[in-house]
């Protein structure tokens, strides 16, 4: 509530109200009225709104109308006689003294507006019009007053003050610039925040052209869009917009920027309203916020490299290689699994995983898991009963409440294949000869913590040179395409993977099926190929590419070595396999998708090694051989006995035979 | 591991160019080889291609000895070759008469 003065307004003039007002209980009438005009004058008095109330000089009530009775409460007869001090609060008595001093002296008040008591004490506000009754000689005898009930109105007028108020200080104190342009895009009026904030004055910016102002000055084409964006407003539009704006220092800032028509009553655009708020700051939190995100996927990726294995180790037999390959979108990193050990009894673990969720947790949990499986491995045989326990972990701990793993045991000495998959999804199998399959028996649901029934497996006896490809859902997963897609697509490019290496399979998978640019998900594979060694027997599969000729080479000197064969005889023979190899590199997949090469050797019962070189290649280059490409078939022919080559459109087989003649006696 | 699968080592005196080869030379690297040892032939009169380190070579490796022998006719320089007696080279080179086109040495002194 506002503060008031009380102070008692001073009337000058000598107008007269009526003589008698009201129905006088007491005092005096010098002049008696007509009967008429008391009539009248009892009508008017009774019928009015307000108290009309009169009092002799020295403030002793003489009358009091209906509405003195509603207003104050006081029944007529209760309170004629009584001092109107009666009405008059106590820290206001002195109002009461100047208000009779000035009736005496003659003067009048006029809508003087104070503070009555009703009859229970109950404080209201008042507006008071006094006028002195004079008797004919014109001597002042009373006064009449007309007292208004003013209790509403304040309460309007305390409740307009405080909207203004509010108003004011939203203006001003609301951290949003603001102002009020006229339709013309004159800026009328502008709040002290975008003034005070940039280090202007109203002088700088009023009555200028809002896109004049030095707000904008930094650069015209902003000046040319907020004029477009004004004479649009003028017709109705709004217009937002990140801005940028320039203070009074020269440094440029950012504003949100919002222009918008305010209309009157019949829907003209009365006046423009354009606010701002300064984003300077959050921009550049969400820039650093930005910088953050991508510091704290680097590290999540590192962990995760971190986590998984940096080198497999496998037994002869086995062969393994793996990829992971981060997601793009950013801190969709962690999680995905693999790993490849091997297990006591000389049998190779190799297992994929996926943690749910993804960043430094995930990734962390990712690691946990993948020890607890390893450790776990050790204490049982069964894939299944393996999974049960790892679920027994989640369970035990809070790294991960969902988690999916597929994991299988191979066996290198006969090709035999335990696995289970714990809600992920199938492993592929790539026969030698044939179409892929997946692996889908052994599957229970995903790794939840809650789940201690036993889990299932399934076994399955792999050929030699078979082709187990383990992965994430990432490497299958398109956004807005079937399951069964990915599926099949990682089933066409592993089929073409069987020649190759495994370090190429993995780089062809993540490759040709990784492509999608918003790939959500990070990606594990890994490839197992077992390549059992024939008892006494050398088997020896490579992509047709010169470079792995070197590999086969060390790999028959380690086994020429191992089984005696003089420095010679190895020596011719090394030269007479390379050669065949290199016709098949260079002639049979000529033009053509590179295939697979394989060397085989077998120790016959009469000290003879007898050696098949095969490829299925076609010999489209053979009948335009260089002339001395015989070269290397003479050397063949020399070195080796019963040299024979076998071609049929699906592939050439070279044979010959060795007969081991330097072997240091045993 | 050097990935490298031979090793080239030029080596000037009195005006003869010895290259010093060691290592295997097959078909992954003939073809690069013989483009870097075509280069030494043209500005020598005399060059000598030391294949004592040489472990193994094949029928591509002899091809691009061939072709040197005849590159080194065109430019009028005198090519040599040195392989020890029971060098793998050696042995190629004499089973596939190689050695009727060209002198080898068995040591470099020679």
């Amino acid at each position: 509530m506002t503060e008031r003065s009380h102070k008692v307004p001073v009337g000058v003039a000598d107008q007269d109200l009526a003589g008698a007002l009201g129905r006088e209980r007491s005092g005096s009438r010098p002049e008696r009225p007509t009967d008429e005009q008391l009539a009248y004058l009892a009508a008017v008095v009774d019928t009015s709104n307000d108290a009309i109330v009169s009092k002799s000089l020295d403030g002793t009530i003489t009358s009091w109308n209906a509405s003195a009775e509603r207003v104050f409460g006081y029944r007529a007869e209760e309170i004629i006689g009584r001092n109107v001090r009666t009405l008059i609060p106590a820290e206001l008595q002195a109002e009461e003294d100047d208000i009779l001093a000035q009736i005496r002296a003659g003067g009048y008040i006029e809508h003087y507006e104070t503070v009555r008591l009703k009859k229970h004490g109950q404080r209201f506000d008042v507006s008071l019009s006094i006028s002195p009754i004079k008797n004919q000689a014109g001597r002042v005898i009373g006064a009449a007053k007309i007292v208004r009930d003013i209790t509403a109105r304040r309460q309007a007028e305390d409740e307009l003050i405080a909207t203004t108020a509010k108003f004011q200080s939203v203006f001003n104190q609301s951290g949003i610039f603001a102002g009020i342009m006229d339709p013309d895009g004159t800026l009328r009026e502008i709040n002290d925040l975008a003034l005070d904030a940039c280090g202007y004055t109203r002088e700088d910016v009023l009555n200028l052209p809002f896109w004049a102002t030095p707000w904008w000055r930094g650069d015209e084409a902003e000046q040319d869009l907020i004029r477009a964006a004004s004479e649009r407003a003028a017709t109705g539009e709004v217009f937002r917009s990140t801005l940028r704006y320039w203070v009074a220092d020269g440094s440029e800032r950012l504003v949100d920027f919002a222009l918008h028509p305010i209309r009157d009553e019949r829907d003209t655009v009365r006046f423009l309203y354009p606010t701002g708020i300064d984003i300077t700051e959050r921009a550049r939190a969400e820039q650093a916020l930005r910088e953050q995100e991508a510091e704290e996927r680097e590290i999540a990726i590192g962990l995760q490299r971190a986590l998984l294995p940096s080198r497999l180790v496998v037994p002869a037999g086995v062969s393994v290689a793996a990829r992971y390959d981060a997601a793009s979108a950013a801190l969709e990193v962690g999680g995905d699994w693999y790993d490849v050990f091997s297990l006591t009894d000389g049998r190779v673990a190799v297992t994929v995983g996926d943690v749910g969720g993804h960043g430094l947790e995930a990734a962390a949990a990712m690691g946990q898991l993948r020890t607890a499986l390893s450790a776990l491995a050790r204490y049982t045989d069964s894939p299944g009963e393996l999974l049960t326990r790892l679920d027994a972990f989640v369970a035990a701990t809070d790294a991960t409440d969902f988690a999916t793993v597929c994991y299988g045991v191979l066996d290198p000495a006969t090709g035999s294949f335990h696995y289970a998959s714990a809600g992920h999804p199938p492993i592929l199998l790539v026969p030698p000869n044939g179409e892929p399959r997946w692996l889908e028996q052994g599957r229970s649901p995903p790794l939840c913590g809650d789940d201690e029934r036993e889990r299932g497996q399934a076994s399955v006896k792999l050929e030699p040179n078979s082709l187990l490809v383990l992965y994430s859902d990432g490497l299958i997963e398109r956004r807005g395409e079937l399951l069964t897609d990915g599926l099949d697509r990682l089933k066409q490019v592993a089929a073409s993977g069987i020649g190759l290496s495994l370090s190429e399979v993995c780089d062809r998978l993540v490759a040709e099926l990784g492509v999608e640019v918003s790939r959500q998900d990070d990606v594990a594979v890994l490839a197992v190929r077992f390549t059992p060694r024939t008892r006494g027997g050398f088997h020896h599969v490579f992509p047709a590419e010169a470079v792995e000729l070197r590999t086969l080479r060390t790999s028959l000197r380690d086994w020429l070595d191992a089984r005696g064969l003089g420095t010679a005889d190895r020596d011719a023979l090394i030269l007479a396999i390379g050669e065949a190899c290199s016709n098949a590199i260079e002639h049979a997949y000529t033009g053509r998708v590179t295939g697979n090469v394989t060397v085989e050797i077998e120790e016959t019962a009469d000290n003879t090694l007898s050696v098949a070189i095969k490829d299925q290649g076609q010999l489209i280059a053979r009948s335009r051989s260089r002339p001395d490409r015989g070269l290397g078939t003479k050397l063949m022919s020399d070195l080796t006995h019963e040299f024979t080559r076998e071609s049929t459109p699906t592939g050439t087989t070279v044979r010959f035979q060795m007969p081991i003649t330097g072997r240091a006696a045993t | 591991m050097n990935n490298e699968l031979v090793r080239t080592k030029f080596e000037r005196s009195n005006g003869t160019l010895v290259v010093h080869l060691s290592g295997e030379i097959d078909l992954s690297n003939a073809h690069d080889l013989q483009a870097q040892l075509k280069g030494a032939l043209h500005d020598s009169t005399r060059v000598v291609i030391d294949l004592a380190e040489i472990v193994y070579l094949d029928s591509q490796g002899l091809r691009l000895i061939k072709q040197l022998v005849r590159e080194a006719r065109e430019e009028n320089t005198q090519l040599e070759l040195v392989a020890p007696p029971g060098n793998f080279a050696r042995q190629v080179l004499e089973m596939t008469r190689m050695s009727d086109y060209i002198e080898i040495h068995d040591r470099l002194d020679d």
